[in-house]
């Protein structure tokens, strides 16, 4: 079971609408069985989820900046995939530091040779991904970056943490870009040992 | 943002739902026909559907001219900020990234919140809840094939949209019409406390588009 994980400022729950319920419906079109919960709700993370993802906002709300690091996502051993603020506090809670950095609209993302060869981005080598966000986050050591925007300014669009099954795509993928939200989950549930 | 269609209603509509204290529709009156950004048939008649709901209009006139009309529509927002002290603005967009992308910018820059409830939704659950809720629509616009004469006026009940499936289905059309196959007036919502009847309209139609041109409408209590 995949953990589609909002954090949304719960006081404006029509971020729901926008920014959970895209990627809920991409993984029920796949026909994988998922739980939503807001990040404020998770105790623990039930033992049957196989994979978690961390949705995005939007470009105003700054409130997932102030949610303390999630000891139990932190030690979540599974695949995680963090979307746009998803990312950012999952590389938040690995060391990164959240710095201002603004993007809205479409724009080119180039993947690095590790991006290339990657499971979840292979076969691409540019992708265009809809911007949305007003920070980025400054990427730890131990991540790597499989994808930068292909611009004057490279900002890292893709990272996957090289010690674990992590991912950060700082675009939002479940705009014009389905297919990474549905090679995660089904690599996650198919393939595990090789992700 | 306020078109009188049934996304910009609904996106409304879904505000309302979830606590949100709409302060005042922001309609923009494109004089062109062709605009990118801006529903236009029968958009004068937001001011109506203002009277029906109770809920206050902004309206910018604009020449609709590409990139020009978003400092029509900054203006007016403006306006919305100064007069009813407005957060931030609901828009009824569903997958345009070009509409998106650009009133993100205007709200960013003007320090507003930007919220699109219908973004990347299901659209067949989409209008069927629309319609199971209430909603009193009809077609004031087709601008793709299959679409003729005889769908201009017409409500979307449930049969409607039957029929609708099917020719989405086989013209690889949008259900919504997201990709500007028709365009819609709402006459009710569950948030009017009046609804709008139409006593006169005519349909213009040629060269495969045409319009259901609302001449004459008024506000009738609800039995």
């Amino acid at each position: 079971m995949i953990l589609v994980v909002d954090i949304s400022d719960p006081s404006v729950s029509l971020l729901f609408d926008e920014f959970v319920l895209p990627v809920i419906r991409i993984i029920q079109q796949i026909q994988v069985e998922l739980l939503d919960v807001h990040i404020s709700k998770i105790n623990k993370i039930p033992d049957d989820v196989s994979a978690i993802i961390l949705c995005g906002t939007c470009i105003a709300d700054l409130w997932y900046t102030k949610i303390p690091s999630h000891i139990d996502i932190i030690g979540f051993k599974g695949p995680v995939l963090g979307i746009c603020a998803g990312m950012q506090i999952l590389l938040r809670d690995d060391g990164g530091e959240i710095v201002p950095a603004l993007e809205i609209g479409m724009i080119n993302i180039r993947l690095t040779d590790k991006g290339k060869s990657d499971p979840i981005t292979t076969g691409k080598d540019i992708i265009s991904g809809y911007s949305l966000h007003q920070k980025m986050v400054h990427i730890p050591e131990s991540w790597d970056i499989l994808g930068v925007s292909d611009d004057l300014i490279k900002i890292p669009h893709i990272v996957r943490s090289n010690c674990n099954k992590k991912y950060g795509v700082l675009f939002h993928p479940e705009v014009r870009n389905e297919w990474i939200i549905e090679r995660f989950v089904q690599k996650c549930l198919k393939n595990l040992e090789n992700l | 943002m306020f078109s009188g269609g049934k996304d910009s209603v609904y996106a409304t509509w879904r505000g309302m739902q979830t606590g949100l204290d709409i302060a005042c529709f922001i309609t923009l009156n494109s004089s062109n026909e062709e605009s990118y950004m801006f529903h236009t048939p029968n958009i004068e008649l937001t001011r109506l559907q203002s009277d029906a709901s109770g809920i206050p209009l902004v309206e910018q006139k604009t020449d609709g001219i590409k990139e020009e009309e978003l400092k029509d529509l900054t203006l007016a927002i403006r306006r919305a900020i100064r007069e009813y002290s407005i957060d931030g603005i609901i828009t009824g967009a569903i997958q345009s990234v070009y509409q998106a992308s650009r009133i993100e910018w205007i709200c960013h820059n003007l320090g507003l919140w930007c919220l699109s409830p219908l973004w990347l939704c299901n659209q067949e659950l989409y209008i069927t809840s629309m319609i199971n809720e209430g909603f009193r629509v009809i077609i004031a616009g087709v601008f793709a094939d299959p679409f003729d004469a005889s769908w201009l006026g017409k409500r979307m009940d449930l049969p409607f949209i039957s029929r609708l499936k099917v020719i989405s289905k086989k013209y690889s059309l949008s259900l919504a019409g997201e990709g500007g196959e028709y365009e819609s007036f709402v006459c009710y919502a569950p948030f009017f406390h009046k609804k709008i009847v139409v006593d006169d309209a005519v349909i213009n139609f040629s060269h495969g588009s045409g319009r259901y041109i609302i001449k004459s409408a008024r506000l009738q209590q609800m039995n």
